[in-house]
């Protein structure tokens, strides 16, 4: 089951004024904790789709096989394992199947040899062909991609569609680049459409354990399919309305931009994809509350439709909770500091992707006064390191020096992860 | 009516929005309804000094943007210097805490004689933005941080301040109540031009400002105040 919570980043305004007023809002999961000792029910469904360019030969490839064996190793009989590589084709290596002859399978992939080009895409579409061959409501899907270039025989938009389609059937996308020559904005974007996670694999020997975290999470799904509904449908003020841009965001464990889809009849939909128990997953969204009187006024409500993993129960309802605000008489801003800070890592996450486009508009000038700006309100939110990261890009810029694609992709893993394992 | 960033200069923010929903920078409150004071108690409010916003006085960081307040100095000295051994002292001791030296027996030196009230201001001019020069400080630096003087005009809040320089300029009140600008020694070739790009003033060079002068950082319009002077 799911519990959600909600908080408001001030949740007064002052009353009586005929303007509209902004508000941040905070949705929490708390993965109900009995589905944990239940995991043994969950069953995976996995591919794995793997860069075997010529660029991988050697170290990368053996450690990248033999994080492919560790996970067949770890996997239960009932899973099952896609194993696509690819270069500028793509090839099968395992066929979704249940894990009934281990052995042959690590053998299989110990035979994998790197040599050709890089196509991400084609990699990525036999893999989910495979994958959808089974029941997906009965499984815990995901698939991971790795890739350690740029998609030079391949189509970028291609890798994101495909992961958006893999996300709205069930099917959360990882996106692993490995080393510093993949591109940062491709598997960022295939990570985000995939309502998976990006990750960066900086040294080959933290592959397999990078592998078998990702797998670890997706045992640990707690919710599928997490869709919140903020209705407004009973209010008892009508009005509220999200921001006309930017107005939701997956905040934790890495921020990414939610599409919110209307329903009709005053129901927005936010579709995040899976939570695990492990990194639960929050949303920001951006709103406008209407012009209110003194005292409290319930606006509209938000609650979580899921399915669960391990049962096929699906469109379950989450409990729900009151969106209000109060006015007051003489409003002094107080802001929630959970909230703030959330709201302070998604400045800086703007920012900097901003940044990024301006830079890429030959606006240099803008862009260093953004990426200063966002450096500042890190520090101002004890940031330090990333400010440090900011701020270093700054004077690259301005010094009218390129960023390099290792800074970059520093300075995007950084501003986008919130929530790690084993950390804050 | 739609709010204009000055960061990002994204034109389409709604009304009543605090953050630019852009670039999530904190919007000028300038057009906002601001709540009628309550007569029954005495404003106890310190303004914050990034985004503008009143926040109840015991504050330490701004409620809306979370920037650090600074209260304002209360106008009398904090403490009172022992002539003899250099020790601060509460003002209201007689006698130094430190060497037992008879306190405040000269007075302290006048604050420097200044035209009466807040007569100058520079307005950014690509944002319009009002900059009210500080009575009592002269020089006013203008710069970016992290230069030998901590700027009092931070170019940093304005675009392009890429081009300005970190010790860039200042301006030097004079107590007859002429403003000068001087190019700082050690500004880089961006230098500084009073209303056109031919002038460039030497390192050093003092101009005397007349009310409407556009003061330039740099070239191609990118940082520019325009120097007002109240009537006197």
């Amino acid at each position: 089951m799911l519990d959600i919570s909600v908080k408001l980043d001030d949740g007064e305004v002052q009353a009586n004024i005929q303007q509209p007023h902004q508000r941040f809002l905070l949705v929490e999961t708390r993965p109900g904790v009995a589905a944990g000792s239940g995991g043994g029910e969950v069953h995976l469904n996995l591919a794995l789709i793997l860069d075997k360019s010529g660029s991988m030969m050697g170290s990368p490839i053996e450690q990248v096989k033999q994080a492919a064996q560790n996970i067949v190793q770890l996997l239960s009989r009932e899973d099952r394992l896609t194993l696509v590589v690819f270069n500028h084709e793509a090839d099968m290596v395992i066929k979704s199947e249940p894990l009934s002859k281990k052995n042959d399978i690590i053998k299989k992939i110990g035979q994998i040899t790197s040599d050709g080009g890089t196509a991400i895409d084609k990699g990525m579409d036999m893999a989910l062909g495979q994958m959808e061959k089974v029941n997906l409501k009965e499984y815990v899907n995901r698939a991971i991609v790795l890739t350690d270039g740029v998609n030079e025989h391949g189509n970028d938009s291609r890798c994101i569609e495909l992961a958006r389609d893999a996300a709205d059937k069930g099917i959360p996308f990882s996106a692993f680049g490995f080393g510093v020559n993949w591109s940062p904005d491709l598997l960022e974007q295939v990570g985000d459409a995939g309502k998976g996670r990006m990750v960066h694999i900086g040294n080959s020997n933290d592959v397999v354990s990078l592998f078998e975290e990702e797998v670890r999470s997706a045992s640990a799904t707690a919710a599928k399919n997490v869709r919140f509904c903020l209705d407004c449908v009973d209010a008892t003020i009508p009005g509220l309305r999200l921001a006309e841009i930017n107005a939701a965001y997956v905040i934790k464990p890495q921020i990414a931009p939610v599409t919110p889809i209307k329903k009709g009849g005053g129901i927005w939909e936010f579709p995040v994809g899976d939570v695990s128990f492990d990194l639960p997953k929050s949303l920001l969204i951006q709103l406008f509350f209407p012009p209110v009187n003194e005292g409290y006024c319930n606006c509209g409500e938000l609650y979580g439709l899921y399915d669960l993993p391990a049962k096929r129960s699906s469109n379950l309802k989450s409990g729900s909770c009151g969106i209000g605000i109060k006015g007051v008489a003489h409003h002094r801003p107080s802001v929630d500091s959970e909230v703030r800070d959330c709201i302070a890592r998604l400045q800086i996450y703007v920012q900097q992707h901003l940044a990024e486009q301006l830079e890429g508009q030959g606006k240099t000038g803008e862009a260093v006064t953004i990426l200063q700006d966002a450096a500042r309100t890190a520090l101002q939110t004890g940031q330090k390191e990333l400010a440090t990261i900011l701020q270093n890009n700054a004077t690259t810029l301005q010094s009218g020096k390129e960023i390099t694609k290792e800074e970059r992709i520093k300075t995007i893993l950084q501003s986008k992860t919130t929530l790690q394992k084993g950390g804050k | 009516m739609s709010i204009t960033c000055t960061k990002c200069g994204y034109e389409q923010n709604p009304d009543g929005a605090l953050k630019c929903l852009k670039c999530m920078g904190t919007l000028p409150v300038a057009g906002t309804t601001p709540a009628e004071p309550d007569p029954t108690k005495p404003k106890a409010t310190i303004k914050c000094s990034a985004c503008g916003v009143e926040n109840d006085a015991p504050a330490r960081h701004c409620g809306q943007c979370g920037a650090r307040l600074i209260p304002e100095q209360p106008s009398g000295p904090k403490t009172i210097k022992c002539e003899k051994c250099g020790a601060e002292n509460d003002p209201k001791f007689k006698f130094c805490n430190q060497c037992g030296a008879k306190l405040g027996g000269s007075p302290p030196p006048p604050p420097p004689l200044i035209t009466p009230a807040a007569k100058y201001k520079l307005v950014h001019k690509s944002t319009n933005t009002e900059i009210p020069l500080r009575e009592g400080k002269s020089p006013i630096y203008i710069g970016r941080p992290g230069g030998s003087n901590p700027p009092d005009i931070d170019a940093t809040r304005f675009p392009n301040s890429n081009i300005v320089s970190r010790d860039h300029a200042s301006l030097i009140i004079e107590p007859s109540g002429e403003v000068y600008l001087e190019d700082l020694k050690g500004a880089n070739a961006n230098g500084t031009y009073i209303n056109n790009y031919t002038k460039k003033l030497a390192s050093g060079e003092r101009q005397l400002l007349k009310d409407g002068d556009q003061i330039m950082l740099g070239i191609d319009d990118k940082v520019v105040f325009v120097f007002h002077k109240g009537r006197l």
